[in-house]
C-alpha cells in the first residue's frame, strides 16, 4: 500500500468535541486573526502564500468528518481553499462542505488579511502561528529583493506538535470529583443590528500608557482589560445597579506555559472572572470592581484549578459507556447541557498575547488584531491582540447599543491612557 | 478622521457621530492626523458586506413566498373543483418536504453523501405517507422503495466516480443502501412484498457493488470502517 493511499485522520482533541455539535450560522465558533500591511494586499500572491505553507500544517489541512460514535478529522487532499476578498461579516459560519472542505478561509480587504478559523482546529495560540507563516511567505513573494536572505521555508520556532495535551495531562480523579456548578449570570441584552450583523468597535492604545495605568492599581494587562470590561457591564449594562447574578466574564487561559506543551490543537481552559453587584447606596468604583474581579482571577487561574478544569472536562469523554453511545445521541445531550449552560456567563473577553514577528518582517505589518464570533447567551465579547507596542482591544456584538463598548474605553481614557477607535460601518450615523 | 470630546477618543471612521456616545463628532486637523497615524498607524475600514447578506435573505423568502403561493392555489383549486378528494394535502406536504430539502441543501453543511442518504431516508418516509394516505395499495414498498435503492446505488457509484480520489467518503452511504436493501429482502421473504424482480435486484445490485468496493477498495474499506467506527 502506497503513502499516497494512506489517509491521515486523527481524532478530535477534548475542547474540539463540542464546537461541531454547538456550531450554527448564529453561533459560528469562529475566530478571526487579522495582520493589516503597510500596502495593498495582493490576491495572486497571498493564494500562492497560502498554497506553499498549508502542506506544512497538517493541523489545518483537515476536513471534519461524523463517524458512528465520534467526529473526527480526516486528511483533506484538496487544493487551499479559495483566498476571497471579505465577503461577509467577521467570524461568519465556515460551511464544512464549502470551501473545498477546509476548516479555515482565508480573506482580504485593503491592507487586511483575515485568518478565519472554526475553533474544532485550533485555538489563537496555533491560528496565530499560521497568520505569521502566511505573512511571512507573502512577503516573501511581494517583495523578492527584499528577503533574497530569506528562505522558502517555515520559521524555525514553529513546532508541529498535534497532541491532544488535555488527554496527556489527564490525571485521574482522586477521590469524588469535583463539580462546576456555575449559577446564572447577568445576560446582556437588548435590540439586535438589522439583517443579522455583527459590530466590531476596535480600540487601539500605547501599551507603554496602558501599563502606567495598570501600574496605578498593581494589576497586569489582562486583569485591568477585565476588569475594565466588567464595569463597563455593571456601569453601562446594569447602569450601576444591584444584581443577585453576577457579571461572570469568561476568560480564556493558554496551558501551554503550565503543561510544557507546543500543541498546534486547542489547549485552553475557561475561567471566569466573577463580580456580583450587590444593592447599596454608594455605587462601586471602577478600583472597587478592578480588585473584585482581580481576586477572582487570580484565585481560579492557579496550577491546581486547571488540573481540576482538566480532570472535569476529560473525564467525560474517557467514561467508556459514554463513548459508546451513538453520535446522534451525544449531539442531542451535548446540545442540551450547552443550552442549559449559555446563561451562566455575561462575556468572553481573549488575549491572545503580543504578536511578534522576526524583524526583516516587522516593518511591512502595521497592526495585528483578533475577533471573536457571538456565542448562545454571550452577545458580546472582547477579543485583545497586541503588536508593536500597541494593544487593540475589539468589541464584536450583535447589539445596537454600544453603552458597554463607550463605558470601557471611557474608563480608560480617565486612567489616561489615549484610543483611536474604528468600526465596521454598521453603527447607525446620525 | 474625527475627535468625539466625551468620550476623548479619536475615531478613523468617515462619520459624523460617535459610535460610543453619538455625540457629533470634531473634525481633526491635518497636523494631529498626521501624529495619529505616524504612532496608531492607518487603520483599515471593512467593506460594506450587508447588500450581500440582504441578497441571500430575499432569495430565501422570495424562495419561501412561491411555495406558500403554489400551496394555496392547490388548496383553492381543491377546494372549488374536487371538494371531496383532498388530493391538496399531499400537493402541501410534497410542498413542504421540498421547500426543506432545499434549504437542508443550501444551509446545512454536512457532505453530499449525507445529504443524498437524508434526502433518500425521507423520500422513503414521504412515499410510505402518501401511499398510506392514498388507501394503503402497497406500490411504495413495492416499487417506488426498491426503486429508490436502486437509484441510491447509482448515486454512490456516480459520487464515487465523480471524486475517484475519496471514493471511501461514500461507503457509509452504500452500506446505508446494503442495509435497506436487505429490509426490503425480508419483506419479500416474510411475503409482505408479492413482487420478486425489485427486491432480489436491489440485494443483488447493493451485494455485488459493496463486494466490489471490498476486494478493490483494498486496505482502503477496512480503514474507512476503522475511521468510522472509532470509539
Amino acid at each position: 500500500m502506497s503513502k499516497e493511499n494512506n489517509i491521515l485522520w486523527d481524532k478530535l482533541d477534548n475542547t474540539a468535541l463540542l464546537f461541531p455539535v454547538i456550531a450554527s450560522e448564529n453561533m459560528t465558533n469562529v475566530y478571526r486573526i487579522s495582520a493589516v500591511m503597510t500596502e495593498e494586499v495582493d490576491r495572486v500572491l497571498l493564494q500562492e502564500a497560502l498554497n506553499r505553507i498549508l502542506p506544512h500544517f497538517s493541523v489545518f489541512r483537515m476536513c471534519l468528518r461524523a463517524g458512528m460514535f465520534w467526529y473526527y478529522f480526516e486528511e483533506n487532499r484538496k487544493a487551499a481553499p479559495q483566498v476571497r476578498q471579505e465577503y461577509a461579516f467577521p467570524g461568519a459560519y465556515i460551511n464544512r462542505s464549502q470551501n473545498h472542505n477546509y476548516l479555515f478561509r482565508v480573506t482580504y480587504y485593503g491592507r487586511r488579511i483575515n485568518l478565519e478559523v472554526f475553533h474544532v482546529l485550533t485555538d489563537g495560540f496555533g491560528g496565530i502561528v499560521f497568520l505569521k507563516e502566511l505573512v511571512y511567505q507573502y512577503l516573501r513573494l511581494k517583495y523578492p529583493e527584499e528577503f533574497s536572505g530569506e528562505k522558502d521555508r517555515i520559521s524555525s520556532d514553529v513546532y508541529f506538535d498535534k497532541e491532544d495535551s488535555y488527554l496527556k495531562n489527564y490525571r485521574k480523579p482522586v477521590g469524588e470529583r469535583k463539580k462546576y456548578k456555575s449559577s446564572q449570570a447577568v445576560t446582556v441584552q437588548g435590540e439586535k443590528l438589522s439583517g443579522g450583523a455583527l459590530g466590531v468597535i476596535q480600540g487601539t492604545m500605547r501599551i507603554d500608557l496602558l501599563k502606567a495605568a495598570c501600574k496605578k492599581y498593581g494589576v497586569t494587562i489582562n486583569q485591568y482589560l477585565v476588569g475594565a470590561l466588567t464595569y463597563a457591564i455593571y456601569k453601562g449594562y446594569l447602569h450601576e445597579r444591584g444584581s443577585e447574578d453576577p457579571i461572570a466574564c469568561c476568560v480564556p487561559v493558554n496551558l501551554r506555559p503550565y503543561y510544557q506543551s507546543h500543541t498546534m490543537k486547542n489547549f485552553f481552559a475557561m475561567v471566569a472572572a466573577e463580580f456580583v453587584p450587590e444593592e447599596r447606596l454608594e455605587k462601586y468604583s471602577f478600583a472597587e470592581v478592578l480588585a473584585i474581579t482581580t481576586k477572582s482571577l487570580k484565585e481560579q487561574i492557579t496550577k491546581e484549578n486547571l488540573d481540576d478544569i482538566i480532570t472535569y472536562n476529560v473525564s467525560n469523554e474517557q467514561n467508556f459507556i459514554l463513548r459508546l453511545v451513538p453520535l446522534a445521541i451525544k449531539n442531542i445531550a451535548i446540545k442540551q447541557v450547552y443550552e442549559a449552560s449559555r446563561h451562566n456567563s455575561t462575556t468572553t473577553i481573549t488575549n491572545i498575547g503580543n504578536v511578534e514577528l522576526r524583524e526583516p518582517y516587522r516593518r511591512y505589518v502595521e497592526s495585528f488584531s483578533c475577533l471573536l464570533a457571538m456565542s448562545a447567551g454571550q452577545n458580546l465579547k472582547a477579543s485583545v491582540c497586541s503588536y508593536n507596542g500597541m494593544l487593540t482591544v475589539n468589541f464584536s456584538s450583535i447589539l445596537q447599543d454600544t453603552s458597554i463598548q463607550k463605558c470601557f474605553f471611557q474608563t480608560l481614557t480617565a486612567d489616561g491612557v489615549e484610543v483611536v477607535i474604528q468600526t465596521n460601518a454598521v453603527y447607525e450615523d446620525h | 478622521m474625527n475627535y468625539c470630546s466625551n468620550c476623548k477618543v479619536t475615531i478613523y471612521d468617515e462619520r459624523n457621530s460617535c459610535p460610543l456616545c453619538h455625540k457629533m463628532l470634531e473634525e481633526v486637523g491635518d497636523e494631529r492626523a498626521a501624529a495619529v497615524a505616524e504612532q496608531y498607524g492607518l487603520g483599515m475600514r471593512y467593506p460594506n458586506v450587508r447588500g450581500r447578506e440582504r441578497r441571500i435573505r430575499f432569495v430565501m423568502h422570495l424562495m419561501l413566498f412561491c411555495f406558500v403561493l403554489v400551496g394555496i392555489v392547490a388548496v383553492t383549486i381543491n377546494w372549488i373543483f374536487t371538494p371531496t378528494v383532498y388530493w391538496s394535502l399531499i400537493v402541501c406536504v410534497a410542498l413542504a418536504y421540498t421547500y426543506l430539502f432545499i434549504v437542508y441543501w443550501i444551509r446545512h453543511d454536512a457532505g453530499a453523501a449525507f445529504k443524498v442518504g437524508m434526502q433518500i431516508f425521507f423520500t422513503m418516509a414521504l412515499l410510505y405517507g402518501i401511499d398510506h394516505f392514498t388507501g394503503a395499495h402497497g406500490w411504495a414498498v413495492e416499487w417506488a422503495i426498491p426503486g429508490l435503492i436502486l437509484l441510491g446505488d447509482g448515486m454512490v457509484f456516480f459520487f464515487m466516480m465523480l471524486n475517484r480520489q475519496n471514493w471511501y467518503s461514500y461507503l457509509a452511504l452504500l452500506l446505508l443502501m446494503g442495509l435497506c436493501s436487505a429490509v426490503i429482502f425480508g419483506l419479500y421473504l416474510t411475503q409482505h412484498i408479492r413482487n420478486l424482480i425489485l427486491p432480489v435486484a436491489c440485494i443483488l445490485v447493493t451485494g455485488i457493488y459493496l463486494a466490489a468496493t471490498l476486494v478493490f477498495g483494498d486496505r482502503q474499506f477496512t480503514r474507512e470502517l476503522k475511521r468510522r467506527f472509532h470509539v
